[in-house]
């Protein structure tokens, strides 16, 4: 596993929010807006404990990981979930937006194929051509934009809401920012002054949430709540060329960070995983099948992950982080005590 | 490097090679007429041939299919530039296709009071387009696409206006769910397009001291505020022009004074014939006043007795 730059935390993190935030059904509106606000700011405030972990000297978490492989495997769980809901998104996109494939299920293994194919590469592959994507994905929104720009109308913005519609928009953005869970494994491959890429993901992630909320609100109007991807539907209202078609663009961003996504999660299970069982092998293909299996059951069943995501959420980027970092202090000061009893003693003698 | 960006470029370009159809093997619709009774009836128009095919079905969608089969090629509708629908179940119509997203939800739309699949087949191929264009850019009409449309049934008011053909007369109509509320005269709709619309290079005919003389627009631009005063909710519309007379011998401010005072005039006949005389929110009045935070919690028609009319037109040379 490569160390990865600041620039490249930022890009890889930055595409995963942005694949969540185009595949999201929901309807955007004011609270939404500063729920978003609330999440992300308490999501910053979150990562400082593991920022502040990773500053201790010698600290490892593939060493120091609160209740051993049982914690590894709940991380790998998660990421195996995650997968599985990113699968999901692409099934409901692919059958909901226009695309020019046959079959659903024919997309989703052929991206499984291609994904493993890039989990097969070394993870400074990954993270370099996230750099591209997020540049891609950038490019896109410029041009969503531009689009945008005469089509949008401000006074769909009804800025009257209310502080319990806040609070709960607030809870449920953060019970869906599995980013966070990322970060925290992250962190183990990221060089020096992790903060500033960490900020860096931050703040982009807040002006990208709401840039794109605004361009649905003013765009759509009351036809937002007609759709099932806010984002596409805005895309295709908001066409900035003579060829009406410029939504293509927002389908190639959308293929591509799904890629980057799915991969990322493998890439972090199959990492997980070798910790868990050194002598497993073909740990990436058993990943995606069982990210592929797992998907195609809760298409069928319909079945809605979110509280348990939310739940696991709370608990691998909050709960155990903060422990980690308190069992650390301790240990320091513990450590810190006994050396200078020592040479108290050493002194005496 | 260089390389590396054609290898990128190469593999964007190959996106498209999957599940190809030659451009000589598909028929690229250019307006669609469709009547809604027991079935959905359509008229398809495409882009270079004479010929208007004719189909039915439960669905609009399976009566454009039933339409195709009648030739050989495969119909795209993503390029479809005009929609004509019979008052008929409008707003389930609209939703439809802007769910499917297979029609550009930019295609502009037109309501007739007759069938619409035979006023299809009664224009020739641009002529129904042309006189859209022709009647919006003279400041006549609005043009409105179907996602406007929908948004506005949308509203409170569940009402929207729209450009109505009615027997060989286009002007603005004020449409609900499933029927034409009232059609609008040439004046009212004038009124209309002056407040909602932009204007650009047009000549408003006006009368200066018992004198006619025409008044060039170059350019203008409207903007609705709303603000609350008392009991009362004040909506004024500011209209700014760019402007001036063309005859040389009238002098520059009564001429500006003739203009708006003819601009107010059609103004408020738009406004008492839709807002007063119909309840319709034709101009987007309460978006305005929710956005400015007036008047939270009370609906459309609790806020239409509230509302006084203001206009401020500037004139600059």
């Amino acid at each position: 596993m490569n160390k990865i730059s600041n620039a490249q935390l930022f890009s890889v993190l930055f595409s995963v929010k942005a694949f969540s935030l185009i595949c999201s059904g929901v309807t955007a509106d004011a609270s939404q807006m500063a729920g978003a606000a609330i999440s992300i700011a308490l999501q910053f405030l979150l990562a400082i404990p593991m920022i502040m972990l990773y500053r201790h000297s010698g600290f490892s978490l593939k060493k120091e990981m609160l209740f051993g492989k049982f914690g590894k495997l709940l991380y790998a769980l998660f990421f195996i979930i995650w997968g599985a809901v990113s699968f999901n998104r692409l099934w409901g996109v692919s059958k909901s937006v226009y695309f020019p494939v046959d079959s659903s299920l024919a997309c989703s293994v052929i991206l499984a194929a291609v994904c493993l194919y890039c989990a097969s590469m070394k993870f400074s592959a990954l993270s370099r051509s996230s750099l591209i994507i997020s540049g891609i994905f950038i490019f896109t929104a410029a041009i969503l934009i531009l689009g945008a720009y005469s089509k949008a109308d401000l006074a769909n913005y009804i800025p009257a809401t209310d502080f319990g519609s806040i609070i709960h928009n607030a809870v449920r953005n953060f019970c869906s920012s599995g980013e966070l869970v990322m970060l925290f494994i992250l962190l183990e491959f990221s060089s020096a002054d992790r903060h500033r890429g960490v900020t860096a993901f931050f703040v982009g992630s807040l002006i990208l949430t709401e840039l794109v909320y605004i361009i649905e609100i003013t765009v759509l109007g009351k036809i937002i709540n007609l759709t099932d991807f806010p984002f596409f539907t805005a895309g295709a209202f908001s066409q900035p060329f003579s060829i009406q078609r410029a939504d293509s663009l927002y389908m190639i961003s959308f293929t591509l960070l799904c890629v980057l996504t799915v991969t990322l999660q493998l890439v972090l299970t199959s990492v997980l995983v070798k910790e868990i069982v050194p002598d497993l092998k073909y740990n990436t293909l058993l990943s995606v099948i069982l990210m592929l299996g797992l998907s195609a059951l809760l298409n069928s069943t319909g079945a809605d992950l979110s509280p348990v995501m939310g739940v696991l959420i709370i608990m691998l980027s909050v709960v155990i982080p903060v422990i980690m970092l308190i069992r650390r202090i301790y240990n320091d000061k513990k450590t810190g005590a006994d050396s200078s009893n020592a040479s108290a003693l050493r002194v005496q003698s | 490097m260089i390389k590396k960006l054609a290898l990128t470029a190469v593999m964007l370009l190959l996106c498209g090679c999957s599940h190809k159809t030659e451009v000589r093997d598909k028929g690229f619709v250019r307006t669609i007429g469709c009547d809604s009774g027991e079935m959905q009836s359509v008229a398809v128009r495409l882009y270079g041939q004479e010929e208007v095919l004719s189909g039915s079905g439960d669905t609009i969608f399976s009566a454009v299919e039933n339409a195709e089969t009648a030739q050989g090629k495969t119909l795209f509708t993503g390029h479809l530039e005009l929609l004509v629908l019979n008052p008929a179940e409008i707003k389930d119509k609209l939703s439809v296709m802007i769910k499917n997203n297979r029609i550009s939800p930019s295609c502009s739309l037109i309501i007739t009071t007759g069938s619409a699949a035979d006023t299809v087949k009664s224009y020739e191929e641009e002529e129904l387009s042309d006189i859209l264009d022709s009647s919006s850019r003279k400041g006549k009409i609005v043009t409105r696409n179907i996602s406007a449309v929908l948004n506005d049934l949308l509203e409170d008011d569940s009402m929207a206006a729209v450009p109505v053909l009615d027997g060989k007369n286009l002007t603005m109509g004020v449409v609900g769910y499933d029927s034409v509320i009232g059609v609008l005269s040439e004046e009212e709709s004038e009124g209309l397009s002056w407040l909602t619309a932009s204007q650009h290079d047009i000549y408003l005919p006006i009368n200066v001291n018992g004198k006619a003389a025409s008044f060039h627009v170059r350019k203008s631009s409207t903007r609705l505020t709303a603000e609350a005063d008392g009991d009362k909710i004040k909506i004024t519309t500011e209209i700014k022009i760019n402007g001036s007379c063309i005859e040389e011998n009238i002098s520059e401010t009564e001429s500006s004074k003739a203009a708006a005072e003819k601009i107010s005039v059609l103004c408020s006949k738009a406004i008492s014939k839709t807002v007063t005389g119909m309840n319709a929110d034709v101009l987007g009045i309460e978006k305005c006043i929710r956005s400015e935070n007036i008047a939270s919690g009370q609906s459309w028609k609790e806020i239409i007795p509230e509302l006084e009319f203001y206009y401020s037109i500037k004139i600059a040379s």
